[in-house]
């Protein structure tokens, strides 16, 4: 019998989360008579170090495909939640002197084009190792690049032969104003929500006889409310958001101990810049990004110490004042949060998913995927009918499932790692305290891209081809040899150069951002 | 570093036929000849193999990447079409299916075709898969066409692929080769000589006193792996627990009907025969295992079974089934069958040298060789021939047959845990997963799961949101639309003829 109550379980730190699950699955099983519930949990102080609220969300083009879909334009995404182009992360080291930077673009669309089979990439390294000058800031090399760097946007381009069809974007928006109006999209399709400050699952062996579940059938229960006056539903299925891995987490991913993340907000800043750099600290790094008109850092530390916290304060104080002309007093502490990179061995037991370990810091990284959504589509491909406990198909199905997000997670992990442990070491990979946060998977890709340029495949791994190189080059990993067949390609200085004017005539032609987000404000 | 990164400047490959000549084809297309160097060294006193003469719809990939024009090549091949495998008493004496190259019907709602099939068809209320298959009822009615831009028709699918004679085709391979610089010689390598400092090969001395140096060694040269297993001593990983024929014996003869688009494989006691139709003979052999079956009785056996007089005398051929423990090691890449064996049941000989061809070019190596590089060279090698050994293994662990000793072994013998986990998925509810470096795809694991008489116990719950009568008439509707498109098909003597008709010798 198929599914007909799935049920979305969440709390109030990671409501979010669960809107969005609930919203993927409503797009997602549309053709089903199958009724969607988001039930939320007041989450209790105990449990805030896994508060998952952040200022910012960075909403990935998975997202923004289905928020369409569902009613919630990509103009009143940015109109209603401050909304503001991703265009990639510019990753910056600060030097000894404090002032002089060395900065790499992680662009969210393809360097170049490749060439006779050749990715472009190794047209730059034989360009390096012959001595000719290349942008080692690689904006030049996108047109996304030279967009963020000149603060315009155009849309891509449907005609695959122009240039403007290379244009890759998120949005970033204000994390609370999405939340308001995801909720507001669930309550229009039809999606109930629930809350309550003591909300339980009670597994279908668990439950009494006063339920009279005898009459429902063989189904799970949510209660909501106390014991005495609680409201019981029947469901079929569960995915909890909830950060309660406890009990299933068996490994971290990458042996990550990050801890104490700060996260502040600027006023005063009121460019209309895309920004997003990330910044290279003594212990950990920073993040600035622009959400609308306001500039937001992001701590991430190793350690909660105070020590840390000050000395990391100061440096990021210094950037600053090197940077912008800001009242760096002006700085407010939002909230302390306890991150950790987690695997979960199995996801999807009996008839519940955790999304939990999934999302537990992805949120706020440009992860160029959306997580939940992924994790969706692998269920789908198990679809399962009712549960029963004696059925044998359910432990099949989650088995394979559990296999292959397994998976899935491990590589999403190594992109995070790769994206967050350069900049958490002093020293070079492999040899620090962290060389022990390295996957063998990430080391083994690290490797084989520093040596020769070459994509290291895997099972489940829904990152492009193009975002692990982008990622890599942006974190200074660079191939140390090229494709031999780039030999064949006659006269690359002069391909790159043409490219590199093609790019910057063309981005030229592009308004400028707040033209473009001052007509989508204007737009009814 | 200079501007050529020390390069590769010298490769020789070892040994011609379909696994050489395909190599040097390919690095000669790529590779400009005035920067490296490819010799190939081949010896017409050693024969070739050319069993690979059936293939699977990749082989195209293979074709255009040299720039082959593809009536050209069934012409000078004498190549014929191919639109899937028949097997023919192989879940049973008197059973026969298809393996078709193209999907079943169209899926619906985003639920895969199969699960609204399997409602029915469980319920004796639908027709066997091969009805909603237009290759299937193309290859038995001997029709061919290539895929038509007719929106929403199947007719606009047709996946293809080829039976050729795999020598004409390293024929004319050595040709292309040759004009793009690359240096035949003929001779036999009379001793290998090895760096003392890494063991790595430095160069071949060949039975005329000709020294061939080189900085990468490419081993075509069959099954004994000359350079990779002889000089190397790479060691090989033997499947044979799984896969017991080690034997084949191969024959041609002249076609006595119309011929058909596809392969056909007939289980016999043990093992199984080959049919596979060229345009001008067929090629037939016979997959044995020793243990169960002398050389003599598999020749009784072929000919017994062949339509027509032999044209050709009895080739026969042994090998252990399995991979060697690495494809590359040290400076030397294992291509084709020195590289490991398969039995051809689902032709994926060429597919393999093909894909290593493509891999090396992915890890074309500088003259430093990178260990890092080969690892995961061979690793993806090994990967890519498990999941094809798991897929044949399939054939003889679904077989409901117990009347030889040899499929009552076949049909108790353990598997590999991927294997015994596909298969239980699709039993409990018709789900097939397919990893995505996977070679085969979804339909070719519900082909023949189906086709050996797998039968899961339920279909995708989705399913039950479709009225039945809604999925019946929908059914239906598919069968018939196949049926219709079908009939607009030439015949495939029609299409060769129009097209690529070879010219007689």
């Amino acid at each position: 019998m198929s599914l007909q109550n799935i049920a979305i379980v969440t709390d109030t730190h990671t409501a979010l989360n669960g809107l969005i699950t609930a919203l993927t699955l409503q797009d997602k099983l549309a053709s089903l008579d199958c009724a969607l519930s988001v039930y939320i949990e007041q989450a209790p102080e105990s449990k805030s170090e896994y508060k998952n609220q952040h200022y910012w969300y960075l909403v990935e083009q998975d997202l923004i495909r289905i928020f369409k879909t569902l009613g919630l334009s990509e103009d009143a995404l940015v109109k209603h939640c401050d909304g503001n182009i991703h265009f990639g992360e510019m990753h910056k080291t600060v030097q000894a002197d404090k002032v002089n930077l060395t900065q790499k673009f992680n662009s969210r669309a393809p360097l170049g084009v490749s060439i006779s089979g050749v990715e472009f990439h190794h047209l730059l390294v034989q360009s390096q190792q012959k001595e000719q000058t290349i942008d080692e800031s690689l904006v030049s090399y996108s047109l996304v690049g030279q967009l963020y760097a000149q603060n315009r946007f155009m849309p891509p381009s449907h005609d695959k032969r122009s240039i403007a069809s290379s244009v890759e974007y998120g949005i970033v928006v204000n994390a609370k104003k999405l939340q308001e109006q995801l909720t507001y999209l669930c309550d229009k399709l039809g999606i109930s929500t629930h809350q309550s400050t003591d909300l339980k699952l009670i597994k279908q062996s668990e439950v009494t006889p006063t339920y009279s579940e005898q009459a429902l059938g063989k189904v799970n229960f949510i209660a909501l409310g106390s014991d005495g006056s609680a409201e019981h539903f029947p469901v079929d299925f569960v995915f909890d958001t909830r950060f309660n891995m406890a009990d299933s987490t068996k490994d971290k991913l990458s042996q990550l101990t990050w801890t104490g993340e700060i996260e502040c907000k600027i006023k005063g800043q009121e460019s209309d810049g895309c920004q997003h750099d990330i910044i290279k600290l003594n212990n950990g790094l920073a993040q600035l990004i622009q959400v609308n008109k306001q500039l937001t850092i992001e701590l991430t530390l190793r350690g909660t110490e105070q020590k840390i916290k000050d000395a990391s304060l100061a440096e990021i104080n210094t950037y600053l004042a090197n940077t912008y002309s800001l009242n760096t007093e002006s700085m407010r502490w939002q909230s302390t949060t306890k991150t950790q990179n987690m695997q979960c061995e199995r996801l999807w037991s009996t008839n519940t998913i955790d999304l939990a370990s999934v999302t537990a810091t992805l949120n706020y990284l440009p992860m160029r995927r959306t997580a939940i959504s992924d994790i969706i589509d692998l269920w789908l491909q198990f679809y399962p009918a009712k549960f029963e406990e004696a059925s044998e198909t359910y432990p099949i199905l989650s088995a394979t499932f559990n296999q292959l997000a397994l998976k899935y997670q491990r590589n999403l992990g190594d992109f995070e790692s790769l994206l967050l442990l350069p900049h958490a070491e002093n020293t070079s990979k492999g040899d620090g305290e962290y060389s022990k946060c390295y996957s063998p998977s990430l080391l083994a890709r690290i490797n084989l891209f520093e040596h020769t340029g070459t994509d290291y495949l895997t099972e489940q791994d829904c990152i492009a081809p193009h975002a692990w190189r982008n990622l890599a080059l942006a974190m200074s990993y660079w191939p140390k040899n090229y494709d031999p067949v780039t030999n064949n390609i006659p006269n690359v200085p002069n391909i790159i150069s043409n490219m590199v004017q093609q790019i910057k005539a063309a981005s030229k032609q592009a308004p400028s951002l707040s033209q473009f987000l001052s007509s989508v404000a204007k737009a009814s | 570093m200079n501007s050529s990164q020390n390069n590769i400047q010298n490769v020789v490959i070892l040994g011609g036929g379909s696994a050489g000549w395909m190599t040097a084809a390919a690095l000669s297309k790529v590779f400009n000849s005035d920067k490296c160097n490819i010799t190939l060294i081949e010896s017409e006193s050693v024969g070739t193999v050319s069993v690979g003469e059936a293939t699977i719809p990749q082989i195209s990939l293979f074709n255009t990447l040299l720039g082959i024009d593809e009536n050209k090549f069934v012409k000078f091949t004498k190549g014929t079409f191919k639109l899937g495998i028949e097997f023919a008493n192989w879940k049973k004496k008197g059973h026969s299916y298809m393996h078709p190259f193209g999907t079943y019907g169209t899926n619906m709602d985003a639920i895969q075709f199969h699960h609204y099939w399997l409602k029915m068809y469980l319920q004796d209320k639908a027709p066997d898969l091969s009805a909603y298959s237009l290759l299937c009822n193309a290859a038995y009615k001997g029709k061919f066409n290539r895929s038509q831009a007719i929106k929403n028709s199947p007719l606009s699918n047709i996946a293809y692929a080829f039976h050729f004679d795999a020598t004409l085709y390293a024929k004319y391979l050595r040709s292309f080769s040759e004009e793009r610089g690359v240096t035949r010689i003929e001779g036999k390598v009379k001793d290998v000589f090895t760096r003392s400092s890494n063991g790595f090969i430095d160069s071949l001395l060949l039975e005329d006193g000709q020294r061939i140096e080189g900085d990468l060694f490419i081993d075509c040269s069959g099954f004994k792996g000359l350079l990779i297993e002889q000089t190397l001593k790479t060691g090989f990983e033997d499947w044979s627990e799984w896969l017991p024929c080690d034997r084949a014996v191969a024959m041609q003869c002249m076609p006595k009907d119309e011929v058909k688009p596809y392969t056909k494989s007939t289980a016999q006691d043990a093992g199984w025969t080959w049919r596979i139709p060229l345009q001008h003979r067929i090629g037939n052999g016979y997959v044995y295992p020793s243990q169960y079956v002398s050389d003599e009785e598999a020749l009784e056996t072929l000919r017994g079974q062949m339509e027509s007089e032999p044209i050709t005398e009895p080739n026969f051929l042994r090998w252990q089934t399995g991979r060697r423990n690495k494809m590359w090691n040290k400076n030397v890449v294992a291509i084709g069958l020195s590289a490991g064996f398969i039995e051809p049941l689902e032709s994926t000989g060429l597919h393999l040298i093909q894909t290593a061809i493509s891999r090396l070019m992915g890890f074309f190596p500088h003259r430093g060789f990178n260990q890092i590089d080969i690892d995961h060279f061979n690793e993806q090698s090994k990967l890519e021939m498990e999941q094809i050994r798991d897929f044949i293994i399939l054939h003889y662990k679904l077989t409901e047959r117990e009347d030889t000793p040899f499929w009552e072994y076949c049909k108790n013998m353990p598997v590999p845990k991927n294997l015994e986990d596909k298969m239980a998925l699709y039993e409990s509810n018709g789900r097939i997963f397919r990893y995505e470096t996977e070679l085969f795809d979804e339909t070719s694991w519900l082909a023949v799961m189906h086709g050996q008489g797998l039968r899961p116990e339920g279909y995708h719950p989705i399913v039950d949101n479709l009225p039945e009568e809604e999925v019946s008439r929908r059914l239906q509707h598919i069968q018939s639309v196949i049926d219709k498109s079908v009939d607009t098909l030439p015949t495939q003597d029609e299409f060769i003829a129009k097209f690529c008709a070879a010219t007689p010798d």
